[in-house]
């Protein structure tokens, strides 16, 4: 049974861990789907060249910013709960859990109430974050870069493709702006010319073995010529033979081309082998073969050409793509000209056009989204300008428009990405004291900043932990500390800045050191029987033993006792008020005999004594010799004091009490 | 008044009605004067008679010879007076009970000292009704415990 409780609670804990991480998974995959455009570079690069766009996936990523999703409910729902809703011990991995989760979960509420989709990506957003406190380049040199580009269009246009080539290198100097691509262009289209140089190479040995078919080819018919005739005149010397002896002759076969038969009608006869002949057949047949061997050897050469250049093609297009996909969209186009020239193409390939469109498109994109940014932050419309400028930056962030952005335009924004990073750090840290105070001053310079969403979620967590505090007043003042502190951690965790916290939290420890110490305090007089300070500390004593049923019967007993001193010292005093002395040292000695160490009542008895000495004499000696069992000698002293006061009770229940165990000694 | 008829009698005398009343104390004068040794005779008798009861009482009384109860000396330890027999002059305070076979328990004060104490009287004196009020000589004996015993009781 131990077994089986261990693996249930163990598979439980899994289901909670799983569960747990999933949800933060699916949380944090929200987030970077939400909050980092930058991330579909990276998918933008694994994808083919020209599935999608950067526009597309700037726009998509945007998209997904946007959508939600639920966890769907798990079957172990219920354990779940069961889990969720008891503190797991700390330290246990249900605790870790449970730390991580409120981790994330401060992240989540940070992301969702800021509400604006920024860059999350370490790498993308440290790339714009230095965009942005980079100086701008220059109009002029922007203008001379791309005077400089046109003019390699105008070079490639008018089929000078070595000027065009040139050129390259002239823009690559522009260091800032081209970063060297158009050298690395260059590059490549010097390597299709290396390419095109083994081509030839291949060409002109395709040439050589051209020649050697047709020398090949010459000096087989030469042979074929000289063996015909050999063999003509060799058919004849037996033909002339066989006559002589009237016997046919049978032609060799050899496997080599064949003399067609001079005489026709004389075959079915065995001929004789010329040994001559024969050799030439064999030289006639290495002629042969050796033609066909260099004609394969022009074939596979044509075939390295056709594949090379094929290659070439090719890797120039995955260069172009590589462009396109790092967004260097003008030299995309530069490329894909350059690509129509050096293979002598009137079109692009498919793909590659697509591309040469896509960049042309988003040039015009970008350009117009830097305009829209131009404008909002001319309006205080912060947010719409920050997201149109990380959609420039994203889509192409060496356009022209973006380089040439002026720096102290985009100080603006840095500034308020700066109050965005700092409004995320108080969410997660909880600062919400501080949090209202930026969002105050945000309000007032961002005017398209909608504060609804991170105000709700302020007020919602304030409200949490007040009224979590409230709450661990409530168990503190009911004397369940325990569930008390627990109430004070959840809001302390909600609110970690509520200035409520340290002044509730001092109360509430000076509160439960007090009932420490109202406890020690309690056990020391109980122990002591001294019930009047008890008595006189009640107030401080009764909330530390509000739950303590032991000590509250103890405590219970001493405000009796003490409630039966107090009334038994009024009555002696109204005794007294009377003269009747006796009546009320008997009726204080009656209540010091249950509290017989109480300085009120034995000052009371003293004062007493002395007034009523002979009576209280007479009832000491009485009970003296009562008690060492002298029965007539403190009967005589019981019926004195009777007679000195005839309404003691002390006489009187002495008296009777003798009486009985003189009359009846076997009491 | 008697002064004023005085004081009036110096001016005229009156007499009373009763002057005359004197005739018969001179007749008496007259008698004989035997009856009066009589009379003395009969007490003399009688006063020997009762002297001598007396004396034959007081002579013949137990309790005689007993020291009276000392209440203060018992009061102050009862120890010194224990088993020595002693005689009081009771007066009866309260019943404190009584038990066959034991006796009664009783509080008498005595007439030298109006403390009361506490007297134990035995069953075979439990004929004696004893009231409040009335008056009783003892012979009293302290025992162990302090307690008084009434070993002989008669009414005073």
């Amino acid at each position: 049974m131990r077994i089986r409780a261990a693996k249930i609670r163990e598979l439980l804990l899994g289901a909670l861990l799983t569960v747990s991480l999933g949800g933060a998974i699916h949380a944090l995959g929200q987030e970077a789907a939400s909050a980092d455009p930058g991330s579909t570079n990276a998918s933008r690069e694994q994808s083919s060249p020209g599935g999608t766009s950067p526009g597309e996936n700037a726009r998509r990523s945007s998209d997904h910013g946007g959508a939600e999703g639920q966890p769907k409910p798990s079957e172990t729902s219920a354990a779940l709960d069961y889990l969720y809703n008891r503190k797991p011990q700390d330290g246990s991995a249900g605790s870790e859990a449970a730390m991580v989760g409120r981790t994330i979960g401060g992240k989540a509420m940070a992301q969702d109430a800021i509400g604006i989709a920024r860059l999350e990506d370490p790498e993308l957003r440290g790339r714009f974050l230095r965009y942005l406190g980079m100086p701008e380049v220059s109009q002029e040199e922007l203008a001379a870069y791309f005077e400089q580009m046109k003019k390699v269009s105008g070079y490639l246009r008018e089929n000078k493709l070595v000027e065009a080539w040139k050129e390259l290198h002239t823009l690559a100097d522009y260091q800032i702006i081209d970063a060297g691509i158009s050298r690395e262009l260059a590059n490549r289209v010097e390597a299709i010319w290396n390419m095109d140089r083994a081509s030839v190479s291949l060409a002109q040995r395709n040439r050589d073995l051209q020649r050697q078919v047709k020398t090949t080819n010459w000096n087989a018919d030469k042979l074929s010529e000289r063996i015909r005739a050999e063999e003509l005149a060799y058919q004849r010397q037996l033909n002339q033979g066989s006559r002589q002896r009237g016997q046919p002759s049978n032609l060799p076969s050899g496997g080599a081309p064949m003399v067609p038969d001079a005489n026709p009608a004389g075959g079915g006869g065995a001929s004789a082998v010329n040994p001559a002949g024969l050799e030439g057949k064999l030289q006639l047949t290495e002629q042969y073969l050796r033609s066909l061997e260099l004609k394969a050897k022009i074939k596979v050469n044509e075939l390295r050409r056709e594949q090379l250049l094929d290659q070439a093609k090719k890797d120039f297009s995955d260069y172009v793509g590589t462009l396109y996909n790092s967004g260097r969209l003008n030299h995309v186009v530069l490329a894909g000209d350059f690509y129509r020239k050096v293979f002598e193409e009137g079109e692009y390939p498919a793909q590659m056009q697509q591309q040469v469109n896509a960049s042309l498109e988003i040039n015009r994109d970008v350009s117009a989204t830097i305009e829209v940014f131009r404008y909002k932050l001319a309006e205080n419309e912060l947010v719409g300008a920050m997201d149109s400028l990380q959609q420039a930056f994203l889509t192409s962030e060496l356009h022209p428009a973006v380089l040439g952005l002026e720096r102290p335009l985009k100080r603006r924004i840095a500034e308020f990405n700066r109050q965005l990073d700092q409004m995320r750090n108080l969410i997660e840290a909880r600062d919400f004291g501080n949090l209202e105070a930026l969002l105050t001053e945000i309000r007032k310079t961002v005017l398209d900043f909608d504060t609804t969403k991170p105000m709700a979620i302020v007020n919602a967590v304030k409200l949490e932990s007040k009224m979590r505090l409230g709450k661990a007043k409530l168990y503190a003042q009911q004397g369940n500390p325990e569930k008390s502190m627990e109430e004070f951690q959840a809001a302390a965790q909600a609110w970690p800045g509520n200035p409520d916290l340290e002044d509730k939290a001092l109360t509430f420890f000076n509160a439960q050191d007090m009932q420490s110490q109202a406890l020690t305090e309690f056990d020391r007089l109980a122990k002591e029987q001294n019930y009047r300070e008890i008595f006189e500390k009640q107030l401080a004593f009764a909330p530390a033993l509000r739950d303590d049923a032991k000590r509250q019967e103890l405590m219970k007993g001493a405000l009796e006792a003490i409630r039966d001193a107090e009334m038994a010292a009024e009555k002696a005093n109204l005794m007294m008020i009377n003269g009747d002395f006796f009546g009320a040292w008997e009726t204080i000695e009656l209540a010091a005999a249950k509290l017989p160490d109480d300085k009120k009542l034995n000052r009371l008895r003293a004062d007493l004594s002395g007034r009523s000495a002979e009576f209280v004499s007479a009832v000491n000696k009485a009970r003296d010799a009562e008690g060492r069992n002298e029965l007539g000698y403190s009967l005589t002293w019981y019926v004195n004091a009777q007679r000195q006061y005839p309404a003691s009770r002390f006489a009187n229940e002495g008296i009777e009490r003798l009486s009985k165990k003189l009359l009846d000694p076997e009491l | 008044m008697l002064s004023s008829n005085k004081n009036q009698g110096e001016d005229e005398v009156v007499l009373s009605p009763f002057s005359d009343a004197g005739g018969p104390s001179s007749r008496k004068k007259r008698k004989s004067k035997r009856p009066m040794w009589i009379a003395l005779a009969v007490v003399l008798i009688l006063i020997l008679g009762i002297g001598g009861l007396f004396f034959y009482r007081v002579l013949n009384d137990p309790l005689r010879t007993l020291e009276p109860f000392p209440v203060g000396k018992y009061l102050d330890g009862y120890k010194p007076l224990a088993g020595a027999r002693f005689r009081a002059e009771l007066r009866v305070e309260n019943d404190l009970g009584w038990k066959d076979g034991v006796g009664r328990l009783m509080t008498f004060s005595l007439r030298e000292d109006p403390r009361p104490v506490a007297v134990m009287v035995p069953p075979q004196l439990s004929g004696i009704y004893f009231t409040k009020g009335q008056s009783y000589v003892a012979e009293l004996e302290v025992k162990e415990g302090g307690l008084i015993y009434a070993n002989s009781c008669r009414k005073n």
